[in-house]
């Protein structure tokens, strides 16, 4: 090793070093403010998908899993977060979900849903999608997700030739992928919040 | 004064790095399905180019010249990872619709040819303006793309609709063969205005040291030169000169004769100068 | 998840070059003659593969335990440039007969963004180290399928009477968007 190249690897060092503690400095600084936008964002989803909810507390989702894993779970979704939907005078509403489906064509695909005490589907609200622009990304448009709206299913399932029942959404031309990924990630959630309903139900009656 | 305005119109119209360089394509083809992707990546690759350009520019006379690549992906990197973290807490939708694009920010081909041919040989204002001339010049492609693209394809412009309802979009064109198609037709175009203009006044010099621009890329990213180098020569009919990949392993194969301890950064800077070499004699 | 269907979806239904326009400069600028297609290919198998394990175990075993995973942008480039000088030395000495077929190619693949990007969609994906190699392997063997496939069509494409601007790049990149339109057909291969 000659001097010249042990001063050009300590340069090198000594800048890659420098740039590490300064982009560690600014992670911290910006970890705060950016976690309270990602809350403030799951909030508004939250509100989006049961706006007559005064206020969501977190429920224990493990042990739902526990529930559903008992009687087999197949989906290739997650359930990020389990929110209980309470109104102002603390009386359940029904549960909020986060989900995260795992199909999407350009990656997970993140939503919220809101499910009432009888089952009824609320809603859903995007919060994290990456689609492809004008074909997947209609996903995210009233006309698409509306079709989940006020609905009374156990299991949706997907169609190219016109929806005919309720549980039957209609598919995103060209981007079936998507239209699958968000149809089975809304099943996971229904599937999850429904069993743990059940449960509930079962307790009180 | 007249250095920065000089600046910001090589990059925005001599030298467009989209239009004129064709450089960073990869973004270019993969993001600009729809006219708000398309800004959105030219204005986050702006912010970089302008912060690294400053950066580079006032390290440049501590970075030792062997390591001046690593070193130079190691300040794009640290700007690449911080706008990263903006964008995913305060624009999370741009965020996600840019996915892994962001990262790979750091191999455009625009960052590190503007670091080496210009930022790493000027002052910090000059090369500030040419981070926001050439930043600007690589964001008005992408959004042209994009809203090409986008109008035809969709139907629409920044997402509203502006086609009539019997439009039936060309969904093909915001696919991924869309991308190759209209990159295709663009240098054709391109090709056609170069040779038209060639054959009426000779050979035309631009102002701005091209050939420098594009050559400092060729090696230290992405290989730009297949797109400079075979885009300018292939018009002009002296295909048989081009510098092929032969050329390359020849150098090569006679470096790695000579062996010494080379590093990166050695090896890059001779396989340049004989680019730049070959460019010159074009 | 099935391993084979990450390396076909990696190398077909999802191909590098045709479908995510990673490599697009060496697919474009080393496409000219099958030969060095295949050589080039060869080199990107080699590198990419050997990169995806060893950013999975550096991300897994340094950047996760030390809750640093941010630093992986500028972690990940740094590694795969140096690997790429590594693997290049190492061949020299000890398989001198590999070096003299992929040697040349090495350096031109330095930071080759699929490179990159595959090592990116690793840790997206969540991948274990099995399925980030598997994944790796999948994607470079799309980037050298695509890559020959084009030489080949090139050496034809030589012989044909293009109009001129369309020379060069332009009649490249249109035979790349028919190829991209035909590999949507793999689509139906894995659900």
């Amino acid at each position: 090793m000659s001097r010249e190249s042990i001063k050009n690897t300590l340069s090198l060092m000594l800048i890659t070093v420098i740039a590490g503690v300064l982009l560690g400095l600014v992670y911290e600084v910006t970890k705060e403010p950016i976690a309270r936008e990602k809350q403030r964002a799951k909030e508004e989803a939250y509100k989006l998908v049961f706006n007559d909810a005064e206020s969501f507390d977190m429920a224990d989702k493990d042990y739902v899993y526990e529930l559903v894993e008992e009687k087999g779970f197949d989906y290739d979704a997650d359930i990020e977060e389990l929110m209980a939907a309470k109104d102002a005078s603390g009386n359940m509403l029904g549960y909020v979900a986060t989900v995260t489906d795992h199909e999407g064509y350009g990656g997970d695909i993140q939503f919220a849903m809101g499910v009432r005490m009888d089952g009824t589907l609320n809603g859903i609200s995007f919060l994290s999608i990456g689609e492809t622009a004008g074909l997947g990304m209609k996903a995210t448009e009233d006309k698409f997700k509306d079709q989940f709206k006020n609905k009374l299913v156990s299991r949706f399932s997907y169609t190219k030739n016109g929806s005919t029942g309720d549980d039957e959404i209609d598919a995103l031309s060209g981007a079936t992928i998507t239209t699958n990924a968000v149809t089975n990630g809304v099943n996971a959630g229904l599937y999850f919040i429904n069993t743990l309903i059940e449960e509930v139900n079962e307790e009180v009656g | 004064m007249k250095g920065y305005a000089e600046r910001l119109k090589c990059g925005i119209i001599t030298e467009n790095p989209t239009f004129v360089q064709m450089l960073g394509m990869c973004p270019t083809m993969a993001v600009t399905t729809s006219a708000i992707n398309g800004i959105g990546m030219g204005l986050t690759t702006t912010v970089i180019l302008v912060l690294s350009n400053m950066m580079i520019s006032a390290l440049r006379k501590v970075i030792p010249d062997k390591v001046r690549i690593p070193a130079y992906i190691v300040v794009v990197a640290s700007f690449v990872t911080i706008v990263q973290f903006l964008l995913e807490g305060f624009v999370p939708s741009l965020y996600d619709s840019l996915g892994i694009y962001i990262p790979l920010i750091v191999v455009n081909c625009i960052i590190l040819g503007r670091a080496e041919s210009y930022a790493s040989k000027n002052n910090v204002w000059l090369s500030m303006f040419d981070g926001i001339g050439m930043g600007l010049g690589f964001t008005i492609g992408l959004t042209s793309i994009g809203i090409f693209r986008e109008l035809l394809g969709n139907g629409s412009i920044f997402g509203a609709h502006i086609m009539p309802e019997s439009y039936q979009p060309i969904s093909i064109l915001i696919l991924a063969p869309g991308a190759f198609f209209v990159l295709a037709f663009l240098i054709a175009v391109q090709n056609k205005v170069r040779i038209s203009k060639a054959k009426r006044a000779g050979e035309a010099i631009s102002i701005c040291e091209r050939e420098d621009g594009c050559a400092s890329c060729t090696n230290t990213l992405c290989g730009g030169k297949a797109f400079t180098v075979e885009g300018v020569m292939g018009t002009k009919d002296k295909l048989d000169k081009k510098l092929t990949i032969k050329d390359v392993i020849d150098k090569e194969n006679m470096e790695s004769k000579n062996d010494g301890n080379n590093k990166d950064a050695k090896n890059k800077d001779d396989v340049n100068k004989d680019t730049d070499k070959k460019d010159k004699e074009v | 998840m099935n391993l084979f269907l990450i390396a076909v979806g990696a190398a077909l239904v999802n191909n590098v070059v045709l479908s995510q326009f990673l490599g697009l400069c060496p697919f474009i600028g080393v496409s000219k003659k099958v030969d060095t297609a295949a050589g080039m290919g060869g080199a990107v198998i080699f590198v990419i593969t050997i990169a995806s394990a060893i950013t999975n175990l550096i991300y897994t075993f340094v950047l996760e335990k030390l809750d640093i995973t941010y630093l992986q942008t500028i972690v990940f480039i740094l590694v795969i440039a140096a690997l790429v000088q590594f693997v290049e030395m190492f061949l020299k000495k000890m398989v001198p007969s590999l070096y003299r077929a992929l040697g040349v190619y090495l350096p031109l693949i330095t930071t080759n963004c699929a490179v990159l990007g595959v090592a990116l969609l690793n840790v997206q994906k969540s991948y274990g180290f099995v399925s980030a190699v598997v994944n790796g392997f999948g994607t470079a063997v799309g980037f050298t399928v695509a890559i020959v496939i084009m030489a080949g069509i090139r050496e034809k494409i030589e012989y044909n009477d293009i109009p001129e601007s369309f020379k060069g790049t332009p009649i490249v990149l249109l035979t790349a968007g028919l190829m991209a339109m035909a590999f949507f057909g793999f689509s139906g291969l894995i659900k």
